[in-house]
């Protein structure tokens, strides 16, 4: 990026497939203004050369776009999943095509056929059954999680205490300690101590039915 | 009401359209110095005086009512509200804070003072705003007519934290307020579960007491809100998060991020068992 900043923009954009190309191939990590005068570049990739390939991460502000149809390697994908690859939907993609042109789409795909076969480090989307994540959402405001978490989508939930909750529905462990799967959580956010007696976490006013909303709602941040 | 409202804004409307399209000799004679004294100084000194008489009547019940039944002392303070209430001697029946209940349907005074800058005491749906000035006391009688909770907020800019004073003025059925009255004189109950003992020892160990006081406990600091009874309160900080182990927790262990700028430092000192153990104990004080 550095390396880039003395270019004009236009040249950057000219430049930015095969730049993206050979980052992902030496797995630097690419960060990319979320803005820019184009519009359609709201997006920000980046790779963990450490990491591997598998922690690729496109956001898009388009909203939550549909799983790409890349094969059975990705068949759990669920509709509604907010979105890794979102240059296969058919509204950006067709863009995409008009404004950079085959290179760019084969580059935007690549990692999709790559990260599809090797998802073990993004769970799909969990399900709590009866679990209401706009209830969810309501519960976590009256009780004010927001405290010591912050948590997207809640108003004034921006504390410090605990751990913040960004991309929780992607969280391997809770706590640290615990697998995130949906019964643990449910149990979790009502009455933490009974799993983790060392956490901070009190036991929550929350009944069942709201704590499984909480853990719905916590499974949409992703 | 309205329709002499509505009377005098046509009448005035309509002189003004005619001073605009009538030639200049057929409105002379409203420059002449009768009209003009009649007009501009009888006629509004009359409408007024008389409207004065009217609100005087209408407010009449407002000013000086009954003799209240309950005196209670409100005193702003950076940014809480320590509340007392009084009984007939004039003495302190028990102390509480960020949260006044009252019965419903009758009268209470509301003895105002500062400790430190202006405040001012506003309850919105019950009454007006009343300041609150240091070296001064002011007295406001009203009453809450239907029982439920009302929120009050300081009204006057007096700082930082200005935004997040708030409380709740509770109206409550008389015979619940008197039940609850007496248990807001009793001291904190002792506790009998070993966590919330450990709780209440952690309060003491932690030097909590040396600014909040719990009856019945070796805490009696003076400078922040007496919890005795927090755990029955609605909310924490005052008007600042609902009242449950959680929010407790989360205050304590980052006051300074919740609210900053107020006088208690955040115990992030605190281990997360002690941490929960003291939320648990205040939670307990109901």
């Amino acid at each position: 990026m550095v390396a880039f900043s003395h270019l004009s923009l236009a040249s950057q954009e000219r430049d930015r497939p095969r730049f993206q190309l050979l980052q992902l191939l030496r797995g630097k990590g690419i960060e990319r203004p979320r803005r820019s005068t184009v519009g359609l570049h709201h997006w920000q990739l980046s790779v963990a050369g450490s990491i591997g390939l598998g922690t690729r991460r496109a956001e898009y502000p388009f909203g939550q776009v549909p799983a790409p149809d890349t094969g059975d390697c990705l068949a759990n994908g669920t509709a509604g999943k907010p979105l890794l690859f979102a240059a296969t939907r058919s509204r950006i993609s067709s863009a995409v095509h008009s404004l950079f042109g085959f290179c760019n789409v084969y580059v935007l795909l690549m990692p999709i056929v790559l990260a599809a076969c090797n998802d073990a480090d993004a769970p799909e989307e969990q399900r709590v059954l009866e679990g209401d994540a706009e209830a969810g959402r309501a519960a976590i405001a009256e009780v004010e999680c927001g405290v010591c978490h912050r948590i997207p989508g809640v108003a004034g939930a921006n504390g410090i205490v605990g751990p913040p909750l960004d991309s929780f529905g992607r969280r391997q462990l809770i706590a640290g300690v615990l697998p995130n799967r949906p019964g643990v959580l449910v149990r979790w956010v009502s009455d933490a101590p009974s799993l983790v007696p060392n956490t901070g976490m009190p036991q929550m006013p929350l009944d069942k039915k709201q704590a499984r909303d909480v853990a719905a709602y916590l499974y949409t941040l992703r | 009401m309205f329709t002499g409202g509505a009377l005098i804004f046509l009448l005035v409307i309509g002189l003004t359209v005619l001073t605009i399209i009538l030639p200049q000799e057929r409105r002379r004679w409203l420059a002449q110095q009768n009209v003009v004294i009649a007009g501009g100084i009888v006629f509004p000194v009359a409408v007024l005086s008389l409207l004065l008489g009217y609100g005087f009547f209408v407010t009449r019940g407002h000013v000086g009512a009954e003799e209240p039944t309950l005196r209670i002392e409100v005193i702003g303070e950076q940014w809480w509200w320590r509340v007392r209430y009084l009984d007939e001697s004039g003495g302190v029946r028990f102390a509480t804070a960020n949260e006044i209940r009252v019965p419903a349907g009758e009268p209470v005074e509301f003895i105002l003072k500062s400790a430190d800058v202006i405040h001012s005491f506003w309850v919105p749906s019950l009454a007006g705003k009343l300041d609150m000035v240091p070296g001064k006391v002011n007295t406001y009688t009203f009453s809450a007519d239907k029982p439920g909770v009302y929120r009050g907020q300081c009204a006057e800019y007096c700082g930082a934290q200005h935004a997040l004073m708030a409380f709740y003025l509770v109206a409550m059925e008389p015979g619940s307020f008197d039940a609850w009255a007496a248990g807001q004189a009793d001291p904190a109950w002792d506790r009998v579960a070993a966590e919330l003992k450990y709780g209440r020892d952690l309060f003491i160990a932690n030097g909590c007491g040396a600014c909040h006081t719990v009856r019945g406990t070796p805490a009696t600091g003076d400078l922040g809100p007496d919890l005795t009874h927090v755990g029955g309160r609605l909310s924490i900080g005052a008007g600042t998060l609902p009242t449950n182990i959680g929010t407790l927790a989360g205050w304590i262990s980052s006051t300074q991020h919740v609210k900053p700028g107020v006088s208690m430092p955040s115990f992030g000192n605190l281990e997360s068992r002690d941490l929960r153990a003291i939320a648990a104990y205040l939670e307990s004080l109901e």
